[in-house]
């Protein structure tokens, strides 16, 4: 069970969001990070899957009027979703430390 | 953020509320609103809008479609409708009565109707070669207009089978009409028909034993169905044995073919060939008195070979105003109506017309259903509500109200389908079919459940979404659910109803007295004490005898014959001679013939001249004629005037209702003539002893005919068979408008109930304020009355205009007065008045505390 990259991206979004991850927030965070932002069908297909994959939990609540009265569903990160992440942030660091000439510092 | 409504793109909303699964629904779309808002705030409403879309196509993905943990199990589910809506139809025992009845009538109305139909849409479609059977038909020009017919000469089919290679068969046929057939000591009256050997190539009666073909090729045989062997033999078998026609020709049983069904367009008990017929009688191109009828090759072309067939008569007959032409069996039950040669319809028309009747009877039925249930939705409110609040969706309630709708649909047609089978056998009687309800009849069977299926959908619809879109808390609050223009609605369609009904009763009445009024007219002749005896065969020799030997009887005063039964007098014949005709004038006029005493005995008067009379030997070359005959021909001095080839008018007879007795009296020439002759009529004084007299009239026609059996017709009897039509006509009238006036009455119940209940809390505070009981009902019931006044303003109009021109074909007509209209309101108002009292009383006597106790 491998998490894609766009599932990763969705992922990490909800992992900063913490108690603030739903739809329009997500999409938000990730226009900001990418600098463009993904359709609201990609988006809630990509959640649907790392539900189904237990990388995210979900719960309802907190409906408002500029949603018409509906629900949101609020998406958390899960135990087995950070060990993804890690995963997959390890993967991606020993490939780039055998590339030569990529600099890797963060800051 | 404003606290506005959201108003994204309608379509857009609706297609993803339409193919998204429940579960993602709410998140998705509270997602996209939420969007939407920030971005009309942004970016303005138009580009908002455009952006939803392409979100909306976005989610078009198989995550919205997918249902999730879907937590209904529809066998519950269904079980638990059933059992909700088998409550509701025990609690309300009226209700459901009501509505269980007029579906039950709406339903039995479209089952009957269905049966009429198919069997009438079915007819001649046994025939395999069906698609490429025709009918040579006739159309003869006269003073510029067209006339139709299907006769044609009997050297016809031979040429064209000889003639036109697409022509694969061809036979002439002549239905003889009813003759004495007898074998052994059985005696019956059976259809006789004359055909050439190709009938039985071209139509499809498969033969039980022998063959039909070679049997029609052999003078001397001929072919029986199997009822009629059945009749003449029992259970012997009719190979090969003898039986008599008319006491005249032996012929031999040669096959035996299966009956004809009684969709046949063409009927007949016996087939005797064509050639005996032929043989000695001279049959050439001017007698038309035959039906042909061929087999094309196919995909022949039509018109051509019309044309070819022009050129053909042309060339046999000098009569340009003669044109023969092909005409589709497939068409010759429905579609064989032409006027000035055109093709106008036909039995379809009909057909058309009773369906429509059908299915708005249907619909009517249906109305009354949804005027019913909504009529009760302040009752069901609450159920619907507290439903709502446990959390049932709508599609939940929709099933629900759908499946009480369809359990009093298949109640309904459960009594249906008993109603049609008891009155199948008088319905036959009225329509003269045999219409049946066989259980193996898969096809009948599975439109029949299409039909309850269809009217339970159409009638539980309304009902269902209207009351399923009730909002919870308002409708537990009993704020009631005023939906604009749905009261509007049932005043409508009840106002329709009731003008339909208002239709159909003028039209009863007028149909009524119209009736009376023909049956009622002066004849110019008595025919109570007027009898006729068919003459067959070869009785004709021994005729001036039995005619003495009658007159010996104390009591009879005539004894006369003719060609004719005075109720029915020949076909036009045209082409007639009359001094001082124009060049262009031409009108059909009837030719009969009679013996001596014709006018004595049925009591004609002269208007002027003399009867026949044996005193006169060059009587053979004189005739009589009507006064409409010497009105229509403008004969100044009648008696003496030559008319014709050769003969003289030597007397004029006044005028005297025959064939069509609701029209002014046709031409008529009357001969002298001795060969023609098939009735015998016997006018005898009208005292105790009549019965004994027929019977030693039967005595005395044994000694002379003992071949045939005794057979008498009253002329009153048989003047009275030209009504049957109309009889049936005001059978059907009647039925029909009691059907809408019952389902009218139902409707008219439906909406009284729902007003009653709508103004409950009205009613209440009048009362509280000082209103009678008397005050209130008076005025509620008039306003229930309302519709039925407006219908009969607008159907009384209509019907009058319509049956004012529908009479105007008649020439013996009623004129429409007051009292008609009067009486078909005054029957519509009394039941109206009936129907809604009840309610209105009911909710002028409720105590007010009830209806005002929550406010």
């Amino acid at each position: 069970m491998k998490l894609g990259a766009f599932e990763e991206l969705v992922l990490l979004a909800v992992g900063s969001l913490g108690e603030e991850a739903y739809g329009v927030t997500v999409k938000e965070t990730l226009q900001q990070k990418m600098g463009k932002s993904p359709s609201i069908g990609a988006l809630h297909s990509a959640l649907y899957r790392l539900e189904d994959k237990g990388c995210v939990t979900s719960e309802e609540g907190g409906a408002t009027t500029e949603r018409g009265g509906r629900r949101k569903k609020f998406y958390k990160l899960t135990a087995y979703g950070i060990t993804m992440l890690e995963e997959a942030n390890q993967l991606r660091m020993e490939f780039a430390r055998q590339v030569p000439g990529l600099n890797l510092s963060t800051e | 953020m404003s606290n506005r409504k959201i108003h994204p793109p309608r379509l857009a909303d609706r297609f993803l509320r339409w193919f998204c699964s429940d579960e993602v629904l709410e998140t998705l779309q509270g997602d996209l609103y939420e969007l939407y808002e920030k971005r009309r705030e942004k970016k303005g409403e138009f580009l908002a809008d455009i952006y939803y879309a392409f979100d909306v196509l976005s989610a078009l993905r198989p995550f919205a479609l997918e249902k999730k943990r879907s937590n209904s199990n529809y066998t519950t589910m269904f079980h638990h409708y059933l059992t909700i809506s088998w409550r509701n139809l025990r609690v309300n025992r009226l209700y459901s009565l009501l509505n269980i009845s007029g579906l039950a009538v709406g339903l039995a109305c479209g089952i009957l109707i269905l049966l009429w139909i198919s069997h009438e849409l079915s007819y001649d479609t046994f025939h395999r070669n069906q698609a490429n059977i025709y009918q040579l038909m006739r159309h003869e020009v006269m003073s510029g207009e067209y006339f139709t017919g299907d006769v044609t000469p009997a050297p016809l089919g031979p040429s064209l089978k000889s003639g036109m290679p697409e022509v694969l068969y061809a036979t002439r046929t002549l239905g003889a009409g009813k003759q004495l057939v007898n074998a052994g000591h059985e005696n019956t009256y059976e259809a006789v028909l004359y055909a050439d050997p190709d009938f039985f190539n071209i139509m499809t009666f498969p033969s039980v034993t022998g063959n039909a073909i070679e049997a029609l090729n052999s003078p001397g045989s001929v072919v029986i169905t199997e009822r009629t062997a059945k009749k003449l033999f029992e259970h012997a078998d009719p190979i090969g044995k003898a039986i008599t026609v008319n006491n005249t020709d032996e012929f031999l049983v040669a096959a035996v073919i299966r009956d004809v069904p009684t969709n046949s367009s063409i009927r007949f008990d016996i087939v005797i060939p064509f050639s005996t017929y032929e043989q000695n009688r001279h049959l050439k191109w001017d007698n038309n008195s035959f039906q042909t009828w061929i087999l094309l090759a196919p995909a022949t072309n039509l018109l051509a070979f019309n044309e070819k067939i022009d050129g053909m008569v042309e060339e046999h007959l000098d009569n340009e105003e003669v044109h023969l032409f092909a005409f589709p069996l497939e068409r010759l039950h429905l579609y064989n109506h032409f006027a000035n040669g055109r093709p106008d319809g036909g039995k379809i028309d009909f057909v058309y017309l009773v369906g429509a009747l059908g299915v708005f009877i249907l619909l009517l039925a249906c109305v009354n259903f949804m005027n019913l249930a909504t009529a009760r939705s302040e009752r069901r409110a609450k159920e619907v509500g507290i439903r709502k609040v446990i959390g049932a969706q709508r599609r939940i309630i929709v099933g629900q109200f759908l499946t009480e709708a369809m359990m009093i649909t298949f109640f309904g047609l459960f009594l249906s389908v008993i109603a049609v089978k008891l009155v199948l056998p008088s319905f036959n009687e009225l329509t003269g079919k045999d219409l049946s309800m066989s259980l193996a009849n898969w096809r009948l069977w599975s439109s029949v459940l299409l039909l309850g299926w269809t009217t339970g959908m159409l009638a539980g619809s309304y009902p269902a979404f209207f009351l399923s879109g009730f909002k919870p808390v308002q409708a537990i609050a009993g704020l009631g659910n005023t939906v604009k223009g749905a009261s509007i609605f049932r005043r409508v369609l009840v106002t329709f109803q009731f003008f339909v009904s208002i239709f159909l009763i003028i039209s009863t009445i007028v149909i009524y007295v119209q009736l009376e009024h023909i049956q009622g007219r002066p004849l110019g002749y008595d025919q109570e004490t007027l009898i006729e005896l068919p003459m067959r065969g070869d009785m004709g020799k021994a005729f001036e005898v039995f005619k003495n030997d009658l007159l010996q009887l104390q009591g009879v005063t005539g004894v006369s014959a003719g060609g004719d039964n005075l109720i029915k007098v020949g076909g036009g014949v045209t082409g007639f001679q009359w001094p001082g005709k124009g060049p262009d004038e031409d009108f059909p006029v009837n030719i009969t013939s009679v013996h001596y005493d014709w006018i004595k005995t049925t009591g004609l008067t002269m208007a002027e001249g003399r009867d026949f009379s044996p005193e006169y030997g060059t009587d053979s070359l004189a005739c009589l004629i009507n006064e409409t005959a010497v009105r229509r021909m403008r004969l100044e001095q009648p008696v003496g005037t030559h008319l014709g080839e050769k003969s003289y008018i030597v007397g004029v007879v006044k005028d005297f209702v025959f064939n069509d007795p609701t029209s002014d009296p046709e031409p008529l020439v009357i001969y002298l003539g001795t060969n023609q002759i098939r009735h015998i009529f016997i006018r005898f004084e009208n005292d105790h002893d009549w019965q004994q007299r027929l019977g030693q009239i039967e005595q005395i026609f044994e000694g002379y005919f003992p071949a045939y059996p005794f057979e008498v017709h009253f002329t009153k009897d048989e003047y009275q068979k030209r009504f049957e039509v109309i009889r049936s006509m005001r059978g059907i009238a009647i039925l029909f408008s009691g059907l809408a006036i019952f389902i009218a009455c139902l409707g008219l119940i439906g909406l009284s109930a729902y007003v009653a209940e709508r103004r409950k809390k009205e009613v209440g505070i009048r009362k509280v304020l000082g209103a009678t009981i008397s005050n209130i009902s008076i005025a509620l019931s008039l306003d229930f009355l309302k519709p039925v006044f407006l219908s009969f303003l607008l159907a009384a109009p209509l019907a009058g205009w319509l049956l004012d021109t529908g009479l105007d074909n008649i020439d013996y007509r009623i004129e429409l007065s007051w009292w008609i209209f009067a009486l078909a309101g005054g029957v519509a108002f009394t039941l109206a008045c009936l129907m809604v009292s009840y309610h209105a009383i009911k909710a002028s006597t409720a105590n007010p505390v009830e209806s005002l106790r929550r406010e």
